[in-house]
């Protein structure tokens, strides 16, 4: 067995930057797959170009993203690529059979694993697909760390929930960003059990508790929603969290991987909006409206929508979302980005939202309007 | 009770078994016009900027029917089963009509399909059950539904066969021959697709539409071209038509209503694989003139007449 190892080299695995989720894959392929991980480079204004240049025209632009990202990350070294496919029906299904295509015309000698060929329903196809990564897999190790990397999962977004809610009102600027990063850190040196992990988990929840804040007595609340990708990366939307943040607003999104993955049930998620919604409008559509009508009825102060240009589940949820929007008189800001947006446009339109959606409260607390629910942590 | 049934989308593809359907049940049916400008102004008007051509056409549709029909007719067709899936906008227009006329609230006859039965929703499943499903709605027994829908299913499916073998026909004969790959709700549409088949005519070219195959074939044939995860299955029927008619063809134009989200990718896939045809991309955004897409038609025809002729 060892000397199989010593014949085939450590292949060098790499995919695409999204949001925090890399430092999971990290773990799992150095960890369960025991081969090398290939940190793709921070996305910058290349990365873009070289996705939005290698793509076809009009297509949704966290395909550009992962595509410049994998490009950078081939550069950089990587033999091997990854692409999630997912249980979702929209064009994210076919990113890694299009992406394959293309690398491949640019000329690049890669393995590319595409999870989308795998099926939730036949567990023994994702095998299939480890053994692309490495043919002497142990599935002792995979089990074990699979486990870990699911700790790790409901972990950091539990606490990337925290940071969000908490961050518009730490007394010093980047409190809460300094913790979350040595958070991740410690999280990829942590050792392989779901035990440490939640040790981890624990004293990264204290440290938050122990930052200095300043919460209003009514603190604006804002919930975000939108397209899958956009929402959880942060270039992609434009570091949104964190200028919302700067106007001292409580962020709360439900949209995130464990969420969606572990947490989520269509049929509960469709009687919350039955009002609305009498047939399933699919992918993350559902679920974006349901967690923006829980909100709306929680009184929430105002609900924002991010998403790449042209993302289909989203625009269907507009509608919907407008009527929520009237019904509870809660505003709506939709965000549609693409590859060449700049910050000041954004900027603006967040600042002219955050200026009504504060005079509304303030007239609202003035005229002695009870609050639908009191502000919970 | 009239029910009335946009002339878009899904329409040219299921319209025969639609009306048949209603036909032999007695029901009074009003199919929309065919669209103009005022009905694209009305859908764009209704729907998101950033929607594609084809759904705002849909929805200025749905408001012309407004005031002549008692109900609109709304399927939620969501996949296929091993087939594949629709656009994930099929399974939405129901809510979003819903709620774009929330005060009119007007009523929508719907049935739903759900191959593989994932959605887990009520009444959904394959097409029979689905259409079962409307029989309270239409104030029907099940046995005066099955029937109906069996007897329009058959009449659906021999036209659609006789569409196939007039192709067939056309690909087999002389002339210059293109292969129009698009969406049947872009090629068939009178305000995007029937002006540029009407200009290809002119210039004395034979048309052939991708849809026009064995579609269990085509569920075949698509995997010469792409690997088994291309989702939808309209797309993969057009690949499938791609690889059917390909060598018989001497060019290939793709109309695409702007921005359509599988067409995106699509349409890549078509110009990677296909590299021993003159391939023309049309994009229709639903701007005024035709002036400029004569132009580029006109010059593509001059190319295939060369090809042709033998020459470069």
């Amino acid at each position: 067995m060892k000397k199989k190892k010593q014949n085939e080299p450590k292949r060098n695995v790499s995919f695409s930057q999204f949001g925090s989720y890399n430092l999971l894959f990290e773990y799992f392929i150095t960890h369960g797959l025991e081969q090398n991980y290939v940190r793709p480079p921070e996305i910058t204004k290349r990365t873009m170009e070289l996705g939005n240049r290698n793509s076809p025209d009009f297509v949704c632009s966290p395909f550009k993203f992962t595509l410049g990202c994998f490009l950078e990350a081939i550069e950089a070294g990587a033999d091997t690529i990854v692409q999630v496919g997912g249980v979702v029906a929209c064009r994210l299904k076919y990113y890694g059979s299009m992406q394959k295509k293309i690398i491949e015309d640019l000329g690049y000698d890669i393995r590319f694993v595409n999870l989308a060929e795998a099926s939730r329903e036949d567990p023994r196809s994702f095998l299939a697909l480890f053994r692309k990564i490495n043919p002497d897999f142990s599935l002792v190790k995979i089990l074990r760390t699979g486990i870990t990397v699911v700790a790790m999962l409901e972990a950091l977004d539990r606490v990337q929930l925290t940071v969000s809610k908490n961050a518009g009102f730490e007394l010093r600027d980047g409190d809460f960003d300094r913790e979350f990063r040595r958070f991740c850190g410690r999280l990829l040196k942590s050792p392989n059990d779901p035990i440490s992990v939640y040790r981890i988990y624990r004293e990264t929840k204290k440290n938050m508790r122990a930052i200095p804040t300043d919460v209003p007595e009514h603190p604006l609340r804002i919930a975000v929603i939108g397209e899958y990708y956009t929402v959880m990366d942060d270039y992609s939307s434009h570091n949104i969290e964190k200028k919302m943040a700067k106007y001292g607003m409580r962020v709360e999104r439900w949209m995130n991987v464990s969420h969606t993955l572990l947490h989520y049930s269509a049929p509960k998620r469709r009687k919350i909006i039955r009002d609305y919604v009498q047939y399933d409008m699919g992918v993350t559509t559902t679920s974006n409206v349901g967690f923006a009508l829980e909100c709306a009825k929680k009184g929430f102060d105002g609900i924002i929508q991010l998403k790449s240009f042209g993302c289909t589940p989203e625009i269907d949820a507009m509608p919907v979302l407008r009527s929520i929007s009237s019904d509870y008189d809660i505003p709506i800001l939709f965000f549609s980005f693409d590859c060449q947006n700049a910050d000041t446009g954004i900027e603006t339109r967040l600042e002219a939202f955050y200026d009504m959606i504060r005079l509304k409260k303030e007239a609202q607390l003035k005229s002695g309007a009870p609050e639908r629910a009191a502000a919970a942590i | 009770m009239t029910v009335g049934i946009p002339r878009a989308g899904m329409y040219y593809r299921c319209g025969v078994l639609w009306e048949n359907f209603l036909r032999s049940l007695g029901e009074d049916y009003v199919v929309s016009g065919e669209t103009n400008k005022a009905i694209l102004e009305k859908g764009s008007a209704l729907m998101a900027d950033e929607s594609c051509l084809s759904s705002k056409i849909y929805m200025g549709h749905v408001d012309s029917l407004l005031d002549r029909c008692d109900c609109l007719f709304v399927p939620w067709l969501s996949n296929f089963g091993a087939d594949g899936i629709n656009c994930t906008r099929f399974r939405a227009y129901h809510a979003m009509i819903s709620n774009i006329y929330r005060e009119r609230a007007p009523k929508l006859l719907t049935y739903a399909i759900d191959y593989s039965g994932t959605q887990d929703m009520k009444h959904a499943g394959d097409e029979e059950t689905a259409f079962m499903s409307m029989a309270k709605a239409l104030g029907r027994s099940k046995k005066e539904i099955r029937d109906a829908y069996r007897a329009a299913k058959q009449i659906s499916e021999e036209d659609f066969a006789r569409r196939v073998a007039q192709a067939e026909a056309v690909a087999d004969g002389e002339g210059t021959k293109i292969l129009i790959v698009g969406h049947d709700y872009s090629i068939y549409d009178a305000y995007i697709g029937r002006p540029i088949i009407k200009a290809f005519q002119n210039f004395g070219m034979k048309l052939i539409d991708a849809n026009l195959v064995d579609r269990r074939q085509a569920q075949r044939d698509f995997r010469k071209l792409s690997d088994g995860t291309l989702p939808w299955t309209v797309s993969r029927e057009l690949l499938g038509g791609v690889v059917r008619y390909r060598d018989r063809v001497d060019g290939i134009v793709l109309l695409t209503g702007f921005p359509c989200g599988p067409d995106s990718l699509v349409n890549e896939v078509i110009k990677r694989e296909v590299d021993d045809k003159p391939i023309l991309y049309l994009l229709q955004d639903g701007q005024d003139g035709l002036a400029g897409v004569e132009t580029r038609i006109e010059s593509f025809t001059d190319i295939l007449t060369y090809h042709g002729n033998g020459e470069r």
